[in-house]
């Protein structure tokens, strides 16, 4: 951290205690799990700044935006409209949920068996360590799984800003129709909350900006099917992490300035990985800030991981919004559009994410899919025994992988994953 | 039930249809489409009752699923491909129709066995009521009821009886009706039956809904409850404490829990369980059934906001003048689960009265540690005691 920034996290109700033991904790992790990779693009050098700073300067400059009138909304899930956000001159931010914290408290509030991303959320505002939670001027939950569902009722006694979004489980014209109420109504809850009503033209602009930030994921994901790999999947996690995160033209340019270095890394067949190293696809379960345990056990293990099916990767980022529209009416249908193609895998039937793992296999060249699945977590658990056996018929072998955010299990996860990249070798 | 089972598993002779179904799901328009309904999570009952859980459980884990799945799911899924449980497995269906208003498991579960099965599979939607049910909502489950009809029609190859329809809507309010004056008889001293009855009794309101056999079954069982009130029968032997039950039974339990409470002199009077299959009977009108069945079936207790729940609790705290409250931390139902601390803080805030949790699992007794429950509902009885 560049600056003392304790005054700050002061003012925003942080347990400086707890939160000195959270960074140092994601200090010395970030250490031994990015910074010891060898020959990394220097273009990482701008994310290794965000994450040093992630609740420092970016927590200063999101507070400098609400001294200027601007509002802050944070979300946990992917079916939140960034486009509607900042047509009303606010900010998104993904609120923190990638870590076990203070889960003796967590656990007086929800069963143990609730999943690591739902327990780490709430352990970020009872143990007081979120700036970006305790910064957002509104909180929105959404009726993705049962879990959700139901924590967002105790959520709701713990903040005074929560606004929950409902989310169809079937995808049919009716569905369509009520994710689109919705949407109009959280349009009509966040012009209200920022007293700036959105137009066309502010509406197009935010299309816009959020497309370029998909586009640039989407070159850098492109970049990976070179073999030998340009970055490793680890970096490239961490670029979909920050996604969340960061300004979004900022964001945009700086991954498109890592993409022009990988660029050149591919034409000279300069990889972070020997070439013909095993490439993984992982699917299921998002990573988010700092869940960096399987990859970096899958990529000390011999193998590189070319692409995530997840909603931190390319479920989240893969469809652009269409800009044709010329009303916001028409712009709204065009984000509804976008998101109800998420193929999240609380829609049933959900085919097209099946799909979009056989695509991506054969897009990125890899070798294997791993499948990860948060303890707990029923959709993706129960989704990954057919999605195991649809590729297994197309001779792509998959490993299912059940965890959380403890790092007890990490010799037994070792042990599983060098065996299956030896098994791809 | 003999009788049902009978039906139901002689159907490819008889030449019916059979319908799986969800335990809250819309069933009357399978009965008056005289499509058999089946019950996997009645199955799974059985199968706790049974003892047959664990056994059936770890074949499902031995497929792959995960021993943290809803031990109903992995009982019956285990039980397709191997013929298993107490009744040799569940007829074959010609359709599977799942109704989210329960818990989203359901949606994987059913398509799985869509599968496996090769039928087609119908999902009723209802979005989960947090505080009001919004109109985009109610249009929203009232066009799947309307699809719900046209897939009935398409399987069964012909048009449904509207008079049929309305007459079964009719009997089915008319048995919601009985089964909750069934259920209101714990109101009195001694009560005449315990929650452990209820879940016995249970069978039939979410069967057999929809049909005369569970008028006459409920008619002849509240007629017996007002004998045994008239007699002074109660339903365990010393009744000194009146507590409420929330959660599914724990099925395998059932009989040692009844026991294990009446033994100190508590009569558990009633539960958010079996009552939860009349929960919404104001939202049904019997004079236009199907459009109300939007209403009715989204607003079911399961599919309410923490501060509903909690306020139906509170409800039935007053109603059956009960002096503690006995959760089931439900290693297997995420709905039921989740909030219960909550719901606990609230009763405790506005009642005062002593509550107690205790961690198990409605099917897989692997999740069931006998003498660590019994000490907590040592203590518990301890806290009643002034």
């Amino acid at each position: 951290m560049s600056e003392d920034y304790r005054e700050m996290w002061q003012s925003l109700g942080l347990d400086l205690a707890g939160h000195d033991a959270l960074l140092g904790v994601l200090g010395g992790a970030y250490q031994d799990i990015f910074l010891s990779q060898k020959n990394r693009p220097a273009g990482m050098a701008y994310f290794d700044f965000v994450m040093s700073e992630v609740h420092g300067l970016r927590i200063r400059e999101l507070l400098d935006e609400k001294k200027a009138g601007r509002k802050i909304i944070g979300s946990y899930c992917v079916f939140v409209p960034e486009e509607i956000v900042l047509a009303a001159n606010a900010t998104l931010v993904g609120l923190c949920s990638g870590a076990d914290f203070a889960m003796s408290e967590v656990e007086k509030l929800l069963p143990r068996n609730t999943c690591a991303l739902i327990k780490s959320s709430f352990g970020f505002k009872l143990g007081k360590v979120c700036p970006y939670l305790e910064s957002a001027d509104m909180i929105v939950g959404e009726n993705t799984c049962d879990g959700k569902k139901k924590a967002y009722e105790s959520l709701g006694h713990l903040v005074d800003n929560l606004y929950v979004m409902d989310l169809p489980q079937v995808k049919s014209d009716h569905g369509r129709a009520l994710l689109k109420s919705e949407y109009l109504r959280f349009k009509t809850e966040v012009e209200n909350l920022t007293g700036v009503a959105i137009t066309p033209e502010s509406l197009r602009e935010a299309i816009q900006t959020v497309n370029k930030k998909r586009a640039a994921i989407h070159r850098l994901s492109a970049l990976r099917k070179a073999d030998p790999a340009p970055i490793s999947g680890l970096d490239a996690l961490l670029a979909n992490q920050v996604f969340f995160y960061d300004n979004p033209a900022r964001f945009t340019d700086s991954v498109n300035k890592i993409c022009d270095e990988l660029e050149t890394r591919v034409a000279e067949k300069n990889g972070v990985f020997p070439a013909k190293a095993p490439r993984i696809l992982i699917s299921g379960c998002p990573m988010a800030v700092p869940n960096w345990k399987l990859p970096f056990v899958i990529e000390t293990s011999g193998a590189v991981i070319v692409g995530e099916e997840s909603c931190v990767g390319e479920r989240g980022t893969r469809n652009l919004t269409a800009e044709s529209g010329n009303s916001v009416s028409e712009m709204m249908d065009a984000i509804v559009d976008r998101y109800y193609q998420v193929d999240c895998a609380i829609f049933t039937p959900n085919p097209d994410r099946l799909n979009h793992i056989r695509e991506m296999a054969a897009a990125y060249h890899a070798d294997g899919v791993i499948h990860y699945g948060l303890q707990f977590c029923q959709p993706y658990l129960m989704e990954s025994i057919p999605v195991e056996k649809a590729l297994e018929e197309k001779n792509i072998p998959t490993l299912r992988i059940e965890t959380d955010y403890s790092m007890e299990d990490m010799g037994q996860l070792k042990t599983r994953i060098e065996a299956f990249v030896e098994q791809l070798r | 039930m003999t009788a049902y089972y009978i039906d139901a598993k002689t159907a490819a002779d008889t030449g019916k249809k059979v319908a799986w179904i969800t335990s809250s799901g819309p069933v009357e328009p399978l009965i008056a489409m005289d499509v058999i309904p089946v019950y996997p999570e009645n199955h799974g009952t059985m199968i706790g009752a049974s003892k047959m859980g664990v056994d059936l459980c770890e074949k499902a884990e031995a497929m792959g699923y995960s021993r943290d799945m809803c031990s109903y799911a992995r009982a019956d899924i285990a039980c397709s491909p191997t013929n298993g449980g107490p009744i040799g497995g569940l007829p074959r269906p010609d359709m599977l129709v799942c109704c989210n208003n329960i818990c989203g498991t359901v949606l994987k579960w059913y398509e799985i066995q869509a599968r496996y099965y090769d039928v087609p599979l119908f999902i009723l939607d209802t979005p989960v009521i947090h505080t009001t049910f919004s109109e985009a909502a109610r249009t929203y489950v009232r066009h799947q009821v309307a699809d719900y009809i046209v897939f009935l029609e398409t399987c069964c190859q012909k048009k449904m009886d509207r008079d049929r329809m309305a007459e079964v809507g009719r009997l089915s309010i008319q048995e919601q009706k009985l089964w909750q004056s069934v259920l209101d008889t714990a109101v009195n001293r001694p009560a005449p039956m315990s929650a452990f009855d209820a879940f016995f009794h249970l069978a039939l309101i979410v069967t057999l809904r929809g049909t005369q056999t569970a008028i006459d079954y409920y008619t002849l069982l509240l007629q017996e409850m007002r004998e045994r009130i008239d007699a002074g029968i109660g339903a365990v032997p010393v009744e000194r404490w009146h507590l409420l039950w929330d959660n599914l039974p724990v099925w395998y339990k059932t009989k040692w829990l009844s026991d294990t409470f009446a033994s100190r002199e508590a009569c558990l009077v009633a539960d958010t369980y079996t009552s939860a299959w009349c929960s919404s009977l104001q939202y049904m009108d019997e004079t236009d059934f199907l459009t109300s069945m939007a209403d009715g079936y989204s607003r079911i207790y399961l599919n309410l906001g923490v501060d509903q729940m909690a306020d139906t609790v509170i409800g039935m705290i007053d109603h059956y003048g009960v002096q503690g409250l006995v959760m089931h931390s439900n290693r297997s139902c995420k709905p039921y689960s989740l909030g219960q601390y909550d719901i606990q803080k609230i009763v405790q805030k506005k009642r005062g009265i002593p509550t107690l949790i205790i961690e198990a699992d409605m099917v897989d007794a692997r999740n069931f540690s006998e003498a660590q429950i019994e000490t907590r509902i040592d203590a518990f009885m301890e806290m009643l005691t002034p």
